[in-house]
């Protein structure tokens, strides 16, 4: 009996989730919805993002997924910054992946939603944990975008500052990087975005804090590992 | 003339009606008056009204350049803020200065965040604050004497998400607009806010912001906010976690509702057609008695 509900839902998750030709294999876990009203997340780091150019065929996510993750459990996370959408997609990365950007399609129900976020609107990222944990180092990820721009230069880092005056992210060598704060009216699922210079990036991974300032006060200090998308593969 | 009148009164008639409910419907311009009590509140500042706050003991925190050793901090933090203490001083706001004020209760501490993308974000005494600035002002209930005035795009409260302090505890609005053909505003629609409400006031679309005009004083633990904006066609948003935003507005129904011409209008009406109907009957009677007898 056991082996059929097993059978079955693993021709089910066929059904739902076709095998589709890449590196990533759906685990099966995915969540999605579209609010009326905004559901508010409680991390700091809602996405880090690229520019590149529009993509013919929305709505598809555009990651990297570095070599280091190959057979590991990711998630891919999106955020709309008036936090009515969120969605969460679980991979398996192949055993044999070289490492690079990946361009994907997602199941969704929401293809029409999704299509039309370009730009800073939809913050995303790819962690490599499980959907059910919050942790996992960070890798960028776009939507509806071709690969990044040969002469993009940085990294758009949304941040959920928690209501603080100012955000800064400090890198590992002291450098600090002043945010900016997002238009007053829209501030729900992040409300700063700071411009991350890859130069600034140290390979494969570097840790960046990030110091929230409010009334005056420096608060808790937060830090997040964040993937290095390797210039030679970036700029193909 | 006596016959032409007579044919066409009900035309005539229908026509002044029919104009006269136009103007009454039409959408006119009306204005909020808003009144609450909060804990913080957004504004960018706008507008010629002069935004002079007279404050007689705060410390301003100007953040510190990079690299700038540390120092000694009462209010802020001294690695990152320089500070400074002020007396009898005047605090100015360049136009479009961002600013973020938020009341402490239990410390009764008063702070102003003040940020402008273009240039200076406060004037100290007249003096432009380069970059942004905060400024505390510790017992603000004695350091500030009565009400300190505002103009510009207001944001009452924020939505309670983790963090946040500057929520609204209560408040109640007013929709107000002037009847037509008069002068004075009368009340067009009122209601209350509920805890936690976020309230700005918007055009026709929710990116246009509508200029505020209010006061604030800081009295029993809370600030005690008041507003009114420019007459216009405009709404208030109400956004409230866990349900989509909600914009209130004057209708035509409030508009003719609270409207005093409309029951001037329909009297004069009610006469106007009783005369005419009068004037019908007793034209009638009189032509009656003018005919010659008639002979059998």
């Amino acid at each position: 009996m056991r082996i059929a509900t097993a059978l079955s839902t693993t021709f089910l998750m066929q059904l739902v989730f076709p095998a589709f030709a890449g590196p990533l294999v759906p685990t099966g876990v995915a969540h999605e919805n579209l609010r009326d009203a905004a559901e508010i997340s409680g991390r700091v780091v809602a996405g880090v993002g690229f520019t590149g150019p529009p993509i013919s065929t929305p709505p598809v996510a555009t990651l990297y997924v570095p070599e280091a993750w190959a057979s590991e459990v990711i998630c891919l996370e999106a955020v709309s910054q008036d936090g009515r959408y969120q969605a969460q997609w679980e991979y398996e990365v192949e055993d044999d992946w070289a490492g690079g950007y990946v361009t994907s399609s997602v199941e969704t129900g929401y293809s029409t939603f999704l299509k039309e976020q370009t730009g800073d609107g939809l913050a995303s990222l790819v962690r490599n944990e499980s959907c059910s944990s919050a942790r996992g180092a960070i890798s960028p990820a776009t939507w509806n975008v071709e690969k990044p721009m040969a002469n993009d230069q940085t990294l758009n880092v949304q941040l959920n500052s928690f209501r603080s005056d100012e955000v800064i992210l400090i890198l590992p060598d002291g450098d600090e990087i002043e945010c900016t704060p997002v238009e007053e009216s829209y501030r729900i699922a992040f409300d700063f975005i700071c411009a991350l210079p890859l130069a600034s990036l140290k390979s494969p991974v570097t840790a960046i804090e990030v110091l929230r300032i409010k009334s005056g006060r420096v608060q808790p200090v937060d830090t997040f590992d964040l993937i290095a998308p390797e210039p030679q593969q970036a700029r193909p | 003339m006596k016959r032409l009148i007579l044919k066409y009164r009900w035309v005539v008639l229908v026509g002044f009606v029919a104009i006269l409910l136009a103007l009454l419907i039409w959408p006119r311009a009306h204005s909020f008056v808003v009144n609450t009590r909060i804990s913080g509140f957004a504004l960018v500042t706008k507008g010629q009204l002069a935004q002079e706050w007279p404050i007689s003991e705060a410390v301003l925190c100007t953040r510190k350049e990079a690299g700038a050793s540390a120092s000694e901090g009462t209010y802020c933090d001294g690695r990152r803020f320089d500070e400074e203490s002020l007396t009898q001083t005047l605090v100015g706001f360049p136009s479009g200065t961002e600013l973020q004020v938020t009341y402490d209760a239990t410390q009764d501490l008063l702070f102003l965040f003040a940020r402008n993308a273009e240039g200076a974000s406060l004037r100290i005494d007249g003096d432009a604050i380069k970059g942004s600035a905060t400024l505390i002002v510790p017992k603000p209930t004695a350091s500030i004497a009565g009400a300190l005035p505002l103009s510009g795009w207001l944001t009452i409260g924020e939505l309670p998400v983790g963090g946040e302090a500057r929520l609204l505890s209560e408040g109640k609005f007013q929709i107000r607009g002037s009847p037509v053909f008069q002068a004075n505003a009368v009340t067009l629609k009122e209601g209350t806010f509920f805890p936690g409400d976020k309230i700005s006031v918007v055009g026709k679309s929710d990116k246009e912001r509508v200029e505020a005009i209010g006061h604030f004083v800081i009295d029993d633990r809370r600030i005690e906010l008041q507003f009114l904006t420019e007459p216009a066609h405009s709404q208030m948003k109400i956004e409230r976690l866990g349900a989509a935003p909600s914009y209130i507005s004057a209708s035509w129904i409030d508009q003719l509702r609270n409207d005093p011409v409309l029951v001037l209008v329909s009297i004069i009406l009610a006469l106007i057609t009783t005369g005419l109907d009068l004037y019908q009957r007793a034209s009638e009677t009189f032509s009656t008695k003018r005919k010659p007898p008639q002979k059998d």
